[in-house]
């Protein structure tokens, strides 16, 4: 019983970074309705991004952090200015494959600016093992769980409550009204890119912190996209709920049924779950006027 | 009085399809202009180049002394033109006091990822916000008592009053209303055209407005613009455009045709 609850907190850790990660497709995609396949290589440009801070600057982490959010929010802003902005009235597919080109771009990138190697991220948390009585959770896992719940509840109070929160979310609801009330929607866009890079770099040093830095991390991005389907590609909440849900069966699963059930258990149910409810968890059914 | 808007030459076209074919009409400041004419004759599309939401191919768009015609919606909106949309464009998934927040967002000044945040001067505008929005508009359009109920789940001619309230909110010298009067009761009719009134006179903003129904036409209307398969065919006061045989042809065949 112990054992389950202590692997059920390792995954349910996991699962609050999955939903950190999900957070950045959905709030794109909620502006644009555009399933941006690059998000997990943007990830992992945040997480070099942090790294060069960190261990090639020898900067601390509280400025080599900001750094990299920065730079990361910078290089989603760019992606939508010369990437995305001269393909609108193209169609959505247009878009999407776009993302692609961008997702091996950024991986060619990391290659040639930071070699194929493996690096091990500079520690940003403390290093002590979390120990909850009889329960142990590794350190990274721990904190970066945390750090990543803090970041998507920072997030969405920002999204709740500011003007701009409000004029994103006006964007991602109806553009024409939202222009005819005085909305500039590239620049919303624009915004949202960069708000989704920043989540992106958050999650790329939690995730570098957990595992390691090689230029193959971006694909966590890949099943990270599938639990956001899980959770409905429209919803914040559903984008969290998922990764939680996903995080915890991957970690139950592997400890019952071995390492190599944990893939494949998770994404069965996955399967199971989005044929009953082909809009996912919490996503809204998409109503067609014909 | 001076002309607030200036449509001159305006030409549209979808496809093959033309749907404004060189309209001119002059919209004088401070007064109610009505267009007019059967279904299809062009009257939202006219309605959607001066607000900026489709790109004529020939023309000019002058409003309060400027060319608009290339500017953005957003741009025309910040510059003083507000709309509400033939069926009704609210925010579903927000409040009504979020949705008429909205219609402030030209006048924001403080940065906007500050507002509603705590702080200071942000805070200081977030209460001015809401002030303005209970005591200008809120009380006016008679919504005070919902504003804190989501807009989707309102009944059809309250949602039509908040979407007049967002537009109001904007203070804006051009008000451009696509068939206010359209699906609502006889008491919420006479409502709205007794509010269509007061913002003219008391607030003088001058109203541009699309309209079906001719009670409402005739009773608020100064200027009376009649639309045809995409041509101005008549332009005047109610009672010279009611004479005019151009538009009782037009007008009374469509009709005709409908009755029978």
């Amino acid at each position: 019983m112990e054992f389950l609850l202590e692997i059920s907190l390792v995954g349910l850790a996991v699962g609050g970074v999955y939903g950190l990660i999900g957070l950045g497709y959905v709030i794109v995609y909620r502006a644009t309705r555009i399933v941006n396949f690059a998000h997990g290589n943007i990830m992992m440009f945040g997480a070099y991004c942090y790294f060069t801070g960190a261990a090639v600057l020898e900067l601390p982490w509280w400025a080599a952090l900001p750094l990299a959010i920065a730079a990361t929010a910078l290089l989603g802003t760019v992606v939508e200015r010369l990437l995305l902005r001269p393909l609108e009235g193209r169609s959505q597919t247009v878009a999407l494959l776009a993302t692609f080109g961008l997702a091996a771009v950024l991986h060619g990138l990391v290659q040639l600016l930071w070699t194929t190697r493996n690096f091990f991220m500079p520690a940003i948390f403390p290093q002590q093992p979390i120990i909850l009585g009889a329960m142990y959770i590794p350190a990274n896992t721990g904190y970066g769980a945390l750090l990543a719940l803090a970041a998507v509840g920072v997030f969405l109070v920002l999204f709740r409550v500011t003007n701009l929160g409000l004029a994103m979310r006006a964007t991602a609801s109806d553009q024409v009204a939202a222009s005819s009330v005085g909305i500039n929607v590239p620049a919303m866009f624009n915004v949202t890119w960069a708000c989704a890079a920043a989540t992106a770099a958050l999650a790329g040093v939690v995730v570098g912190s957990i595992t390691t830095l090689n230029p193959n991390m971006g694909r966590i991005g890949l099943s990270v996209l599938a639990v956001v389907i899980l959770g409905g590609l429209d919803s914040l909440a559903g984008a969290i709920l998922a990764g939680l849900i996903v995080g915890w069966l991957e970690a139950v699963t592997g400890f019952y049924l071995g390492a190599s059930y944990k893939d494949v258990v998770p994404f069965l149910v996955l399967l199971t779950i989005l044929m009953v409810r082909p809009h996912g968890l919490l996503g809204a059914p998409r109503v067609e006027r014909l | 009085m001076s002309t607030l808007l200036e449509v001159d030459g305006l030409c549209l076209q979808f496809g093959g399809l033309t749907v404004l074919d060189e309209v001119s009409l002059h919209v004088p400041e401070g007064g109610v202009t009505a267009i007019i004419g059967p279904n299809g004759a062009g009257k939202t599309s006219l309605f959607n180049s001066v607000s900026g939401s489709y790109r004529p191919h020939a023309g000019r768009i002058v409003f309060a002394g400027a060319d608009i015609t290339r500017l953005p919606a957003a741009r025309r909106a910040a510059r003083g033109v507000a709309r509400t949309f033939q069926n009704i464009a609210l925010f579903p998934s927000m409040t009504v006091l979020d949705n008429v927040k909205l219609g402030r967002h030209v006048h924001l000044r403080s940065g906007l990822l500050a507002g509603g945040l705590y702080l200071g001067r942000a805070r200081r505008e977030e209460r001015r916000l809401e002030a303005y929005i209970k005591d200008e508009v809120a009380d006016l359009l008679g919504i005070r008592e919902i504003l804190g109920e989501s807009g989707a789940a309102l009944p059809y001619g309250l949602r039509k009053r908040v979407e007049l309230a967002r537009a109001i909110a904007m203070e804006p010298r051009l008000l451009l209303l696509d068939e206010p009067a359209a699906g609502l009761g006889h008491g919420d009719r006479e409502q709205m055209m007794r509010l269509i009134r007061d913002l003219q006179r008391q607030r003088g903003i001058t109203v541009l407005l699309v309209e079906h129904d001719m009670h409402v036409v005739m009773d608020l209307a100064d200027q009376v613009v009649v639309l045809d398969f995409g041509r101005v065919i008549a332009a005047g006061t109610p009672e010279q455009v009611r004479e005019d045989p151009a538009v009782i042809a037009a007008y009374l065949g469509a009709e005709a045709e409908q009755a029978s």
